[in-house]
């Protein structure tokens, strides 16, 4: 029935075990989550944290894993990530420690850090070089089928960082009208047309959880080129940490009951009221 | 410390080449002989990235090898382990190019990638030069115990296979 939202934020160089959880302070947050290859951030605020835990644990390049949900239903990761910035400013007699943090990279494993030196012969299948990286990484590989089938015609070569070897494997799978992204601890393949998700996310309507529900701002412009956003929407809903990009939705309207593909969806709100929401965008499935 | 405009465009341009290949040394690693023309070659410099990081690039297969020559007109020599030769690295995925005879597609969007490397003969670094020849003012073709040597205009032309000597 969500009753009592929980917000859990652990933050260090390896939380919960080496790092320092915070649940019992006024926390805001907004998650945004997306398709796109690298554009998953967190914002998060906490007030009156302690100077131990802002010196010891709040640091650029230290992980973030954001839980929230409500105390009667589940409560879930809703981000995993690692600080980018840290600011901490006084208003008033509060102080806030504002936190940006990017989520395109495995917990403790940084994109931007893992270094990946591999090399494939001719015709190897790109899903070789994918299933490395996601190795190296730690990242769970969802979606792989999806690359079934496409070869590398010249093998592989990289010596660099594992964002830039991801992103020349990903090109290769995008002759083939496939793409991947990043999201948590996770690496998802899938395909661009005829795209489909084995996440089935949740059942809304407007009993049970659905807030709002309406045509994307796209669908009005009359431009036949912009045809293949007609079917796009966006809607409100109670805080569901299941909904992730590529999960399936199921949606009951007064247009009926349809199934929609997640392509973003950005988590807002705090532990004190106010807003406690996933505001998403999606296409019919 | 606050970065300015300028500081944020050198540090993307800086992680942006880290991508970009365009000529290293190398050593050929395998020949896979005449017929293909073909190699798995060694760079023999590592890279350091924008993080300051040294990278040691694995071998490339697949790497095609230019020798001078034309429909009609062939120049090869042996090839073998170790030999020295300079890796270029292709503007675009040459994947394509590789296994057609016409103008082709390249199979991604992939540039400058160690991918796509081509392989020409003949580098070395300057403690590996092989044995010179006696003097630097003839054209020499030599290999092994063999010496074809050809001197200045109006003076004597030698040619030296192994102990048999032709003036002309």
């Amino acid at each position: 029935m969500a009753f009592n939202r929980v917000v859990e934020l652990s933050v260090g160089k390896n939380p919960p075990s080496d790092g320092v959880v915070l649940d019992n302070l006024h926390i805001d947050f907004r998650v945004t989550r997306t398709v796109t290859f690298s554009g998953n951030t967190a914002e998060i605020s906490i007030y009156n944290s302690a100077e131990t835990t802002r010196n010891d644990f709040i640091v650029k390049g230290n992980n973030v894993i954001l839980k929230a949900g409500y105390e009667d239903e589940t409560v879930g990761i809703i981000f995993v990530g690692q600080v980018d910035r840290v600011t901490t400013m006084k208003k008033g007699a509060t102080l806030e420690t504002k936190i940006n943090a990017t989520s395109t990279r495995a917990e403790n494993k940084p994109l931007e850090q893992v270094i990946i030196a591999t090399s494939y012969a001719a015709d190897t299948p790109v899903s070789a070089v994918i299933s490395e990286i996601a190795n190296a990484l730690g990242l769970a590989v969802f979606g792989i089928e999806n690359a079934t089938g496409i070869k590398m015609t010249n093998g592989f070569t990289d010596a660099a960082k594992a964002k830039d070897v991801l992103y020349k494997a990903r090109n290769i799978l995008k002759t083939q009208d496939v793409d991947l992204f990043i999201d948590n601890n996770q690496l998802v393949i899938y395909k661009l047309k005829g795209r489909s998700s084995i996440f089935q996310a949740a059942y809304l309507d407007d009993t049970c959880g659905l807030l709002s529900f309406g045509p994307l701002e796209e669908n009005r412009d009359e431009d036949a080129e912009k045809v293949s956003t007609k079917k796009k929407i966006q809607f409100e809903c109670l805080l569901n940490h299941a909904i992730k990009p590529n999960s399936v939705v199921t949606l009951k309207t007064v247009d009926g009951t349809n199934s929609y593909l997640i392509d973003s969806v950005e988590f807002s709100g705090n532990n004190y009221g106010g807003d406690f929401k996933c505001t998403c965008e999606a296409a019919i499935e | 410390m606050k970065e300015n405009i300028l500081d944020v465009f050198n540090i993307w341009l800086d992680s942006r080449l880290d991508s970009v290949h365009t000529c290293l040394p190398g050593k050929i690693d395998t020949y896979y002989g005449h017929s293909k023309r073909k190699a798995k070659v060694k760079t023999l410099s590592k890279l350091r990235n924008s993080n300051g990081t040294l990278i040691s690039i694995p071998a490339i297969d697949n790497v095609p090898v230019i020798f001078p020559g034309s429909k009609k007109f062939n120049m090869v020599w042996p090839l073998e382990k170790d030999d020295g030769c300079l890796i270029l690295f292709s503007e675009a995925a040459l994947g394509g190019f590789l296994s057609n005879s016409k103008e082709a597609d390249p199979e991604s969007n992939n540039r400058f990638s160690l991918t796509d490397a081509i392989c020409i003969p003949g580098l070395w670094s300057f403690q590996n030069v092989p044995d010179a020849p006696e003097n630097n003012t003839d054209f020499f073709l030599t290999y092994e115990g063999n010496t074809l040597q050809m001197k200045k205009s109006g003076t004597t032309s030698t040619t030296i296979i192994n102990s048999l000597e032709v003036d002309s």
